[in-house]
């Protein structure tokens, strides 16, 4: 080895080093661009998705004026139908004709604010407890709501719990030992009376609410009873009582 | 010597032969980062537009509607103020060509509008509580079963309600009449026959203090906070509370009166 080559020898690792340097720099350079190019992405993104959420803003807030405005115009229909229904009255038939049609429909809408005494067919059911006066009376309550709306649910249109009739507004509350429905006291055992189609009455209670009962009474003791019955009578609600549960509101059209 | 130019040359050649790779291998992963950022970025640009575009035209078709809708309730209460105005003037006529008439037209006019009233076909207005209430957010609880706002929650709202002397009771503007039935049905709940979503509002006419007092210290509205949902309460002087809009003879089919028997 003399000089000379080992001259050589460190060019030559002077051009590699050189090479390696010049391929770090590169490289950090395109790291670089990439970073760059990556952040410049991302933040491209990140605006995308605001402006898709002010859009979207947009788009809901015009879905839910359409909403609103369907609404307005289906309640104007239904005003334009009884504007048209009570001039077609007006208009047409004899004296005797038109008053027919007026008690008509008067006497449906009293049928069906549940003021006059109906009869039908149904179901009665009787709930028996082991001890009328236990507090599992008013554990029963719950369970005797959700009897109602399914009933409602499956066409009844006449409802009664011990003679009480069942109106929109009517609660069924529990209070130590009994029930208060209508805001009257009624002690076990219970007697609901349903006027409506026997079929579905029957159908919707077996499904979810005849077992309910049937493992409450397993519990507490007493018995859930469902008979049918071809000629079910049941009181409508006093109209003096009436009037004081709606003296709290207007009607819309009367006060305008 | 010639031993080490040999050597000298395959250092050289091989020297070379790296930054030729090298060179190449470079080359190569350039033009593909070029064509893939390039191609990346022109599907972004489009994806943009498509997006856009297909925004601005929903929102075109929402705007269309939102405008066919308001000229319809134009259309709709001209015609009805007209009606209103043509059943006015026959009335006053008949007032003074037929009283008699007339008054046993008022009287029943009056007893329907009374027992519309009673039944809750009428729309109505008062002092109360309005309620609103949605599923929870996920992100908050555990199980999303637990989440929802479920029929049994709107029945024991309602009743509640009931129990604290509402007058009258709408959910999603479905008022609550003597048939009405709260069931779940599928994704949403059925009320009047009809099926409603969350968020739901609940409103309720009655003494409004005596209504928000009791609700806020129900144990239905323990259970509502326990289970995560989203809900609020406000009083207010003035509820409106739209009349049923479904009823017909069917609605009383089954009944029969006692006292025709």
């Amino acid at each position: 080895m003399d000089d000379e080559e080992l001259l050589k020898e460190k060019l030559i690792k002077k051009k590699v080093l050189k090479a390696k340097v010049v391929r770090n720099i590169a490289l950090t350079v395109i790291c670089i661009a990439l970073g760059v190019i990556v952040s410049f992405e991302y933040k491209s993104i990140v605006q995308q998705k605001e402006n898709e959420q002010k859009s979207a803003s947009t788009l809901t807030e015009a879905q839910d004026r359409i909403i609103e405005l369907s609404a307005e115009a289906e309640a104007l229909r239904q005003s334009k139908e009884e504007a048209e229904k009570k001039l077609e009255i007006l208009d047409n038939g004899t004296n005797e004709e038109k008053i027919e049609k007026l008690q008509e429909e008067n006497d449906l809408l009293k049928k069906f604010a549940g003021l006059t005494d109906v009869y039908g067919q149904g179901i009665v059911i009787t709930l028996n407890y082991a001890d009328a006066n236990d507090v599992s009376v008013s554990i029963s309550a719950s369970l005797i709501q959700s009897l109602i709306n399914e009933l409602k649910a499956s066409s009844a249109q006449a409802i009664s719990i011990n003679g009480e009739r069942v109106l929109a507004m009517t609660e069924v509350r529990a209070v130590n030992n009994y029930l208060a429905v209508n805001g009257i006291s009624l002690y076990a055992p219970y007697t609901i009376s349903v006027i409506g189609s026997p079929t579905s009455l029957e159908s919707s209670l077996g499904v979810s609410i005849k077992p309910k009962f049937d493992s409450f009474f397993s519990t507490y003791g007493g018995s859930f009873e469902v008979k049918y019955e071809n000629n079910i009578q049941i009181s409508g609600y006093s109209e003096e009582l009436v009037e004081n549960k709606t003296n709290m509101m207007f009607d819309v059209k009367k006060s305008n | 010597m010639p031993a080490d130019d040999r050597n000298k040359d395959t250092i050289e050649y091989k020297t070379k032969k790296q930054k030729i790779i090298a060179f190449s291998l470079f080359s190569m992963i350039f033009v593909c980062l070029g064509v893939f950022v390039t191609v990346q970025a022109r599907t972004a640009i489009k994806n943009v537009e498509k997006e856009k575009q297909e925004e601005q035209a929903t929102l075109k078709s929402y705007e269309d509607s939102i405008k066919s809708l308001e000229e319809d309730i134009a259309v709709l209460s001209g015609e009805i103020s007209e009606m209103d105005a043509e059943y006015d003037e026959k009335m006053e006529q008949l007032a003074s060509s037929d009283n008699d008439f007339f008054r046993i037209l008022e009287f029943y006019n009056d007893s329907i509008a009374k027992y519309g009233f009673y039944a809750g076909t009428t729309d109505v207005t008062g002092k109360g509580i309005e309620i609103s209430i949605d599923d929870g957010n996920p992100t908050s609880g555990t199980v999303s079963n637990f989440l929802l706002v479920h029929d049994t929650t709107l029945l024991n709202i309602v009743n509640e309600l009931r129990a604290s002397g509402a007058q009258a009771v709408s959910v999603n503007g479905e008022r609550i009449v003597a048939d009405t039935e709260i069931l779940c049905v599928g994704t949403g709940i059925r009320v009047n026959g009809k099926k409603i979503f969350a968020p739901f509002s609940i409103k309720a006419i009655g003494n409004s203090d005596r209504l928000y007092s009791t609700f806020i210290n129900s144990a239905v509205y323990k259970n509502i906070i326990t289970a995560d949902l989203l809900v609020s309460v406000i009083e207010s002087d003035s509820v409106n509370i739209a009349g049923y809009t479904g009823f017909s003879a069917e609605n009383v089919k089954y009944l029969y009166d006692s006292a025709e028997e």
